[in-house]
């Protein structure tokens, strides 16, 4: 264990969620980022294992940070965080370089499924 | 052995060898240096003419063998396509059609011309003598965006998205992104570019090239996740990805048996359901909603099994369209799109026809002749662009030229010579002028279009399959004609109407609006011979009376079901409309004395059945 997580999310309540989800199961949290901006800055300074990145943020979008990072880090891991009948978008960053994907409302045992196929 | 029983088989596996290179011959004519065709094509006569020794038909074997040896030839010395290489090649492929429904029927070579074999003969020696000559032929382009796989070198990979896995789409993009890596990837079916996310099964298949380990291809695709079902199979000799992996041919007799069986389950599904709901908490409403979900299940998969790529009837059309554009001076090129949608047979067999209609009127009166085009600055070579879709239940078809469009004011010219009313010309009111029967455009009748039957062939044959058309022209920019069809015709979307204590059940491919008659004209009276609609005043029938109903009518309007029939509308008189259904059609034989207004019976969810009516019948 002891992966480190990028975790991206305009909303606070996403953000805690996440990285609760994320604690408990032994990874470490080392970043957080509101905007998409942000988050291609962090995992600039971070170099984090994994990413969990939202679709919708304001100040350059999940998807465009994705394509930013994986511009980077052609390795990187991104994990979206999509809300249901965002299908279209989802594809979009996978298209865009995002290696999985977890539908809203979460279930920690999905999140978690998720990340250990990412980190395997 | 007796052979005879593999005569089906062996027809309808040459028929879709002779599509296949009727296309490839197309793409190799639109790019002559092209290699790739011709290897198709070589493959495609070798397979016709190993089935063709096997069923013992020496005559078909032996023209195939003739025309192989001149794609081996070109194949080895690398020339490229030439007109006359072009036309012997059509000419031997439409030989090859007749010869192989010929020899399936038990008379081979019968219609087979003397000529042809050793015309084909000389010209492969020709080619070969002349091969000194310097090669022109574009090798393969590695990677390029057309090259067929070589024999045998791929992989063809089929996926399954777990059934409830959310956002399955996007799930199979990621898979297919994992396989991507392995190497090229080729035949995408259904191809992820063009499907509605919102109808995809999550099932789709693919042909890999690279020679990548199947354990290793399986074990990455299972690391996407929520991926249920992978099948590797090597060395698919078509290249077409997985086509012929794991299934069976199933004569479609049995098949619409097991429709119609599992039609009637769906009937007494309905009724187990309703009975049960009047038992609430019961172990009898578990069991109901257990068998109620097998029962969809069954049904959807038997439906689905009869489904086709929508493909079979588009392939027909391009070397059609080629035809045709040479007979009559037109440049055209066909588009096609969404071949891999898939549609009931029943269906499919029924569009073959109002289809071709639409694609020949479209060369005939739509694309200008070259010098026309050249004149108005358009390009020389005209555009169809056929088009097939998916919403929801219904398949979208669409039929586009860039050609002339329809001139409103020579309709209406037309119109008034005929002494008719021109009334305004919107698109929909075109469309049924068009469609009357004996109306034509055409100046001259040709061999292709013009004799004023057509546009209400098509219109007709649409309705009957419970679709509905619409066109849009624009004058010099082109005419588009949207078809839009139910997937299956083993189910009915009806508008369900009630009189006295019957319901009744009504194609809503007919119907047009349902609404009340104008206050103004007050309570319709019951035998009503027409009745006031928005303002204007439209034939009636009313149900009612066509159905000797006497039981006491409550007071009050009585709302009104307007169809269309091509440019007329009607009116049916109803006590009550009850809303839209998807019905599974009985099929019966109509017994002696039912009236000709009924089409057929469904049995309605509270286990009553309801009679369909056939409205155009009716007025």
């Amino acid at each position: 264990m002891g992966h480190t997580v990028l975790v991206c999310d305009d909303a606070i309540f996403m953000r805690t969620m996440i990285s609760d989800i994320l604690t408990q199961a032994g990874y470490e949290v080392v970043g957080e980022a509101e905007t998409g901006a942000q988050a291609v800055e962090r995992y600039r300074a971070l170099k984090p294992d994994l990413v969990t990145m939202d679709i919708v943020m304001p100040d350059m979008g999940g998807i465009d940070a994705v394509r930013e990072i994986c511009k980077v880090d052609p390795e990187a891991k991104v994990l979206m965080c999509s809300a249901m009948g965002q299908q279209a978008l989802v594809v979009e960053a996978i298209q865009a370089g995002a290696k999985d994907f977890v539908v809203k409302p979460f279930q920690p045992s999905r999140v978690l499924e998720a990340v250990q196929r990412l980190l395997s | 052995m007796d052979l005879a029983k593999y005569a089906a088989l062996f027809l309808s596996d040459g028929r879709e060898h002779l599509q296949q290179s009727n296309a490839l011959l197309l793409e190799w004519e639109r790019d002559p240096p092209a290699t790739e065709p011709v290897a198709g094509l070589f493959r495609s006569f070798h397979t016709i003419k190993g089935m063709a020794a096997t069923m013992g038909y020496t005559k078909l074997a032996d023209l195939v063998h003739a025309g192989e040896s001149v794609l081996d030839a070109v194949r080895s010395t690398g020339m490229p396509a030439t007109r006359e290489l072009l036309e012997l090649l059509f000419r031997t492929l439409d030989a090859i059609e007749s010869a192989l429904e010929d020899a399936a029927a038990g008379s081979d070579g019968a219609r087979l011309s003397a000529d042809l074999i050793p015309h084909l003969t000389q010209f492969a020696q020709q080619v070969l003598a002349g091969s000194s000559a310097p090669r022109v032929l574009r090798p393969p382009a590695p990677g390029g965006a057309e090259a067929t796989p070589p024999l045998g070198e791929g992989v063809s990979v089929t996926l399954v998205v777990r059934r409830g896995a959310a956002m399955p789409f996007a799930r199979a993009m990621l898979a297919l992104r994992r396989i991507e890596g392995f190497g090229r990837v080729s035949g995408l079916t259904p191809n992820l570019a063009q499907v509605d996310p919102q109808v995809f099964d999550g099932r789709f298949r693919l042909l890999l090239e690279g020679g990548a380990d199947p354990g290793e291809i399986r074990r990455a695709v299972l690391e996407v996740g929520e991926i249920d079902v992978v099948d590797i199979s090597t060395g698919d000799p078509h290249g077409r990805a997985g086509s012929r992996a794991r299934q069976i041919r199933v004569d479609l007799v049995r098949l619409d048996e097991l429709v119609n069986n599992v039609g009637e389950l769906m009937v007494a599904r309905n009724r187990l359901v309703t009975l049960a709901a009047a038992v609430p908490g019961g172990e009898l409403e578990v069991l109901s909603d257990r068998i109620s979900r097998l029962v969809t299940n069954v049904h959807a998969e038997v439906l689905g099994a009869r489904m086709a790529p929508i493909g079979e009837v588009f392939d027909r059309f391009p070397r059609a369209v080629r035809d045709l554009g040479r007979q009559l001076g037109r440049e055209v090129r066909l588009e096609v799109v969404g071949r891999e949608i898939e549609v009931d047979r029943s269906v499919l067999e029924e569009l073959g026809e109002p289809l071709l209609h639409l694609v020949r009127n479209a060369v005939d009166h739509g694309i200008e002749p070259p010098k026309e085009r050249r004149a108005k600055g358009k390009p020389v070579e005209g555009m169809i662009r056929l088009e097939a879709t998916r919403q929801r239940s219904r398949v979208v078809i669409r039929v586009t030229d860039d050609g002339r469009g329809v001139d409103r004011a020579r309709v209406r010219d037309r119109l008034l010579s005929q002494g008719h009313d021109a009334g305004a010309m919107e698109d929909d009111q075109l469309l049924k002028i068009l469609a009357r029967p004996g109306f034509s455009l055409a100046d001259r009748i040709t061999e292709v279009s013009g004799r004023g039957v057509g546009m209400d062939a098509v219109l007709n044959r649409v309705r009957a399959l419970g679709g509905a058309i619409d066109m849009h022209s624009t004058l010099g920019q082109g005419t588009s004609f949207v078809l839009r069809l139910p997937l299956t015709l083993a189910v009915v979307q009806a508008l369900l109407v009630g009189v006295g204590r019957e319901r009744y059940a009504l194609p809503l491919g007919f119907v047009e609006e349902t609404g009340q008659p104008d206050p103004a004209g007050g309570p319709v009276p019951v035998g009503a011979q027409s009745v006031s609609f928005r303002g204007r005043s439209i034939p009636a029938v009313d149900l009612r009376v066509l159905a000797e109903i006497t039981d006491p009518l409550r007071s009050g309007q009585r709302p009104l079901v307007v169809m269309a029939f091509g440019e007329r509308r009607a009116a049916l008189v109803v006590d009550t409309l009850l809303g839209q259904s998807d019905l599974v059609l009985e099929t019966v034989d109509a017994p002696r004395g039912m009236p000709r207004w009924l089409n057929g019976a469904a049995i309605l969810a509270d286990g009553v059945p309801a009679f369909i009516l056939d409205p155009t019948a009716l007025f």
